[in-house]
């Protein structure tokens, strides 16, 4: 018996959430108002660059090249044998082509290992720079959608 | 109602089956891929959570439009919630497992592609609508705003699918279902893909039909409760 009583004694929450919000809705209303545009705002500004993933090499080169901090991402193809490690280092220099143009990249770091592959695309994160050489400094490898059996 | 648990025991039986079958067929039948080696394997785990994951919001969101058209029927409610919190865990393998594949295939733990972001983004749907459900538990208005969430949930899951054709990604494009290139997978993978896919689905299933055994416990008790108030 006790216990219903102390269950009795509860307040309705529910009654007086309700009547909050409708005491308040003006304000409610202001706040996401006010969050909509902020949140539109930052999402407009932020458009420009967030728009595609990657350009291509032919963007890239009419693009020009990108102002200071700024971080863009280029895909292509390697071309075979443009590839050169400078000795004893982790820097490499490589072109990468979408089939029209090409880019002279270079990267410091470690390098995938589906790099080499000729079915790769090759996403490069990084600058490109007033020498119209593109710094490197994330290599994203593309891999093809394609799953076939090895022979081995 | 789930009267009785033990007619969904059946389903652990076969998941255990399937499971341990799969295993067997994927890593002594199916081909190594050429070009990605072993870590391909991944791919049997990864792609068959990520389409529950995905099939399961718009499961949810189906639930809770029956429900809302009828909000007596609390047993809609029940069945959704149960399928979002096993949705979540299997969006989350499928995260988790991409995340792992993409280190050594791509080069990268993760990055901001339209596939990736927006697998996140509904990850995080499923994270909304259990806390805000959680929050506004006993209120009786959590099951309608809960619908509300999983409804917007349900746009994302086809977005995910076609986000390789819609935008540039990293991502691989699909290799089943209507948007799949032919010849994509080679068939004895395909058949791996399969049975990894019906393992799984057994052992969802299972999880569900649990979770919904213990919900609907739970929804008839939270009623005696309010009956003794």
């Amino acid at each position: 018996m006790g216990k219903t009583d102390a269950l009795e004694q509860k307040p309705d929450f529910r009654e007086q959430e309700i009547g909050f919000i409708y005491a308040h809705r003006i304000k409610l209303i202001i706040a996401i108002l006010v969050l909509v545009l902020a949140v539109g705002y930052l999402a407009f500004n932020a458009w420009d660059s967030a728009k595609v993933y990657y350009y291509t090499v032919s963007e890239i080169k009419e693009i020009g090249p990108t102002s200071e901090g700024q971080f863009v991402r280029v895909s292509g193809k390697l071309i075979d044998g443009t590839f050169e490690r400078v000795e004893n280092t982790t820097l490499a220099s490589f072109i990468l082509t979408d089939g029209t143009e090409t880019v002279q990249a270079i990267h410091q770091g470690i390098i995938p290992d589906l790099f080499f592959n000729e079915h790769s695309e090759i996403i490069l994160e990084g600058r490109y720079t007033q020498d119209k050489v593109f710094q490197s400094k994330n290599i994203i490898v593309k891999c093809p959608s394609k799953y076939v059996a090895s022979s081995s | 109602m789930a009267k009785n648990i033990s007619t969904f025991e059946i389903f652990w039986v076969f998941s255990s089956i399937t499971l341990i079958a799969s295993l067997g067929i994927l890593f002594i039948w199916v081909p190594t891929d050429a070009n990605l080696g072993i870590s391909q394997k991944i791919f049997y785990l990864h792609v068959p959570s990520a389409i529950l994951g995905m099939i399961s919001i718009a499961i949810v969101a189906f639930l809770s439009i029956l429900y809302l058209l009828n909000t007596e029927k609390k047993k809609w409610d029940d069945l959704a919630y149960s399928f979002s919190e096993v949705g979540m865990v299997f969006l989350t393998i499928a995260l988790i497992s991409g995340s792992l594949w993409s280190k050594p295939a791509w080069g990268v733990w993760w990055t901001w592609e339209p596939k990736l972001t927006l697998t996140l983004v509904l990850w995080f749907i499923y994270v909304a609508y259990l806390m805000m459900r959680s929050y506004m538990s006993g209120s009786g208005n959590e099951a309608k705003f809960g619908s509300v969430v999983a409804l917007i949930g349900a746009i994302d899951a086809p977005l995910i699918y076609y986000a390789t054709e819609l935008w540039r990604s990293a991502h691989p494009g699909a290799v089943v279902g209507p948007n799949a290139e032919s010849g994509a997978l080679d068939e004895r993978m395909f058949f791996g893909l399969i049975a990894s896919f019906i393992a799984l689905s057994f052992m969802f299933i299972y999880f569900v039909s649990n979770r919904y055994f213990l919900r609907s416990t739970e929804t008839r008790m939270n009623f005696i409760v309010r009956k003794l108030n």
